[in-house]
């Protein structure tokens, strides 16, 4: 199991330095974005497809990041008060059915990408450069993946390694 | 099968599993049942891709968490102190127009009473403040400032309703002011009948308050100013904000290290974001469902049988609304004004006072016993016990729900600022 959580913490640096990565290029492109319009009444055209689908892909990093440090929105009053021995056992059937739920969207997003490949279909232009649908979306059922894979180990993981990454 | 599925999913949530997974879950369950194919969830999902102002989400919530980290909020203690202390009642009033604005401006995460909180109550103890009188404030000033741009609830109730996120900022600005001087009106007669002594005003103390917080004090004219104006939108006032806020917290105060501590913010925020996304993502195909199969309109004719009145249903609304959003703030936004907003509009409500309304629940919601969420973290920050807490917010839970009934029952209020 050790191999595990030191190959998820691999994982987990790589998905922050894409979250950390992405928003710099966010700030500085939107940045450059605003000062085009206001200063040279102009703009990139490109530029503001690009920064919806980073929007996203840093969104969906994020919560897979989330899903590490159980950081997800979730009812967790009710279950605080419930009797201490009985925490534990609750947690981890709620982890098995985010994994469940997980696997079940991961699925539906694998067969929706696929199908964006399939049909070929363009997401947008970089000048004559076509991104392609299925790549700008693939994000989708990798952070599914990811969620999940993240919940998987942490029903293993001890507490006291979830003290986040702060 | 659904009257199976229903209870599952409310015992799942009890259980504590993730928003997303159950409306996720539930989505599919429901086009399944329908005959369609569960990639139709994920093709609504994609919208996050096709929504413009959805970039405001992850700048402002990293801008906000970068201010919050660094000395900002020491900074902008002192010059309110300096400015405002000498009045009576004057720190009490300073304690809630800073803790508005940094609520504002950190987008109503907790982070309010985590970081003023610690600094306020010594102050407002050692000035003789009643300690009953300094819990319930600080409690309440966690949430003070949700209606004043640009705070994360209001923008994501803007992109839910489809509402122009501008127009919005403009109708809570003033049901925001009213509320910051009903409080500050009781903070002054507290502070009157306590004896609490005034701070004499230093000349050379707002001076060098003013100094320090020179590079800072243009932001909120800045952006508050920009958007009101129409300088720019919404998001890219978060694109300006982010890119201020890193130059002068990096570069000019150097309160924040570029490699040290800029990353550690980046990913710390975008774990709110990542939750807010996968709720948001999910629930577009989730309530999508609902809208085709005409639940509102089914909920507003079952309403209607029994409930006739735009007042009455306004009662019941902000009732359901407290009580909703004292659970789960984020996700009640998302799921529930989808649903809400064409109920409420066959009322005759319209979507912007809707929104304020809306807003201004979620402000008392946070604080509204037992489950608020800043009694919790008074609770902790504090280091008080949250029956204690319960009594101290009273009479701060009655102005704001005078407040909300005003803003409830005279439409003006929220609609007069938001003239196109």
């Amino acid at each position: 199991m050790r191999r595990v959580f030191k190959a998820e913490e691999y994982l987990v640096k790589a998905e922050k330095a894409a979250v950390v990565t992405l928003i710099f290029a966010m700030v500085s492109l939107s940045f450059l974005q605003v000062l085009l319009r206001l200063i040279f009444h102009s703009g990139v055209v490109w530029l503001d497809p690009l920064l919806r689908h980073m929007v996203l892909w840093a969104g969906l990093t994020g919560a897979a990041l989330a899903a590490r440090y159980s950081h997800h929105f979730a009812l967790e009053t009710f279950v605080k008060l419930t009797p201490k021995q009985m925490q534990r056992p609750l947690e981890v059937c709620a982890d098995l059915f985010t994994a469940a739920a997980s696997a079940l969207l991961f699925y539906a997003s694998y067969k929706f990408v696929r199908d964006e490949f399939a049909a070929g279909s363009v997401a947008f232009y970089i000048n004559h450069l076509a991104v392609k649908g299925g790549w700008a979306e693939i994000i989708i059922p990798a952070s599914f993946a990811l969620i999940g894979l993240h919940t998987l180990i942490g029903v293993f993981r001890p507490p006291d390694h979830e003290e986040g990454p702060f | 099968m659904a009257f199976l599925v229903l209870p599952l999913l409310l015992l799942l949530a009890f259980l504590g599993s993730p928003v997303f997974t159950l409306i996720g879950g539930g989505a599919i369950f429901l086009f399944a049942a329908e005959g369609i194919d569960s990639s139709a969830v994920i093709v609504e999902m994609l919208r996050l891709a096709s929504l413009p102002a959805l970039i405001a989400i992850p700048l402002f919530t990293f801008s906000g968490y970068m201010l919050a980290e660094s000395k900002a909020p020491q900074r902008m203690l002192a010059l309110a102190e300096a400015l405002f202390g000498t009045l009576p009642g004057g720190l009490a009033i300073v304690a809630l127009f800073t803790t508005a604005l940094f609520t504002a401006f950190t987008g109503a995460s907790g982070v309010t009473i985590i970081a003023l909180g610690g600094l306020l109550y010594p102050m407002l103890s050692k000035q003789g403040y009643p300690e009953k009188f300094t819990l319930g404030l600080l409690t309440t000033t966690g949430s003070l400032g949700l209606l004043f741009p640009p705070s994360l609830p209001i923008i994501l109730y803007g992109i839910v309703a489809k509402i122009d996120i501008d127009r919005l900022f403009r109708a809570g600005l003033l049901p925001g002011a009213l509320l910051l001087v009903a409080l500050s009106v009781y903070a002054y007669f507290t502070a009157r009948k306590a004896g609490v002594k005034n701070i004499p005003f230093s000349m050379k103390e707002l001076k060098k308050s003013v100094r320090d917080i020179a590079w800072e004090l243009p932001l909120p004219f800045l952006i508050i100013g920009g958007i009101y104006q129409g300088l720019f939108t919404a998001s890219e006032a978060a694109s300006v904000m982010a890119f201020y806020v890193i130059v002068t917290e990096v570069f000019i105060y150097k309160d924040l290290d570029l490699i040290r501590d800029i990353p550690r913010v980046a990913v710390k925020s975008m774990l709110l974001v990542g939750a807010i996304f996968m709720v948001l993502g999910t629930a577009l195909g989730f309530t999508n469902y609902l809208i085709d199969a005409q639940i509102p309109d089914r909920i507003f004719g079952w309403l209607h049988t029994y409930v006739s009145s735009k007042v009455v249903f306004l009662v019941l609304l902000n009732a359901f609304l407290l009580v909703i959003n004292m659970i789960e703030i984020f996700s009640a936004i998302i799921i529930v004004v989808p649903i809400i907003v064409p109920v409420a509009a066959q009322y005759g409500i319209d979507p912007i006072h809707l929104g304020v309304i809306f807003l201004l629940n979620l402000e008392i919601g946070y604080m509204l016993p037992p489950l608020g969420l800043n009694l919790f973290l008074a609770s902790s920050r504090f280091h008080r016990k949250l029956p204690t807490l319960y009594r101290a917010i009273g009479p701060f839970l009655l102005i704001l729900l005078a407040m909300l009934a005003l803003v409830t029952y005279l439409p003006e209020l929220s609609l007069l600022g938001a003239k196109p």
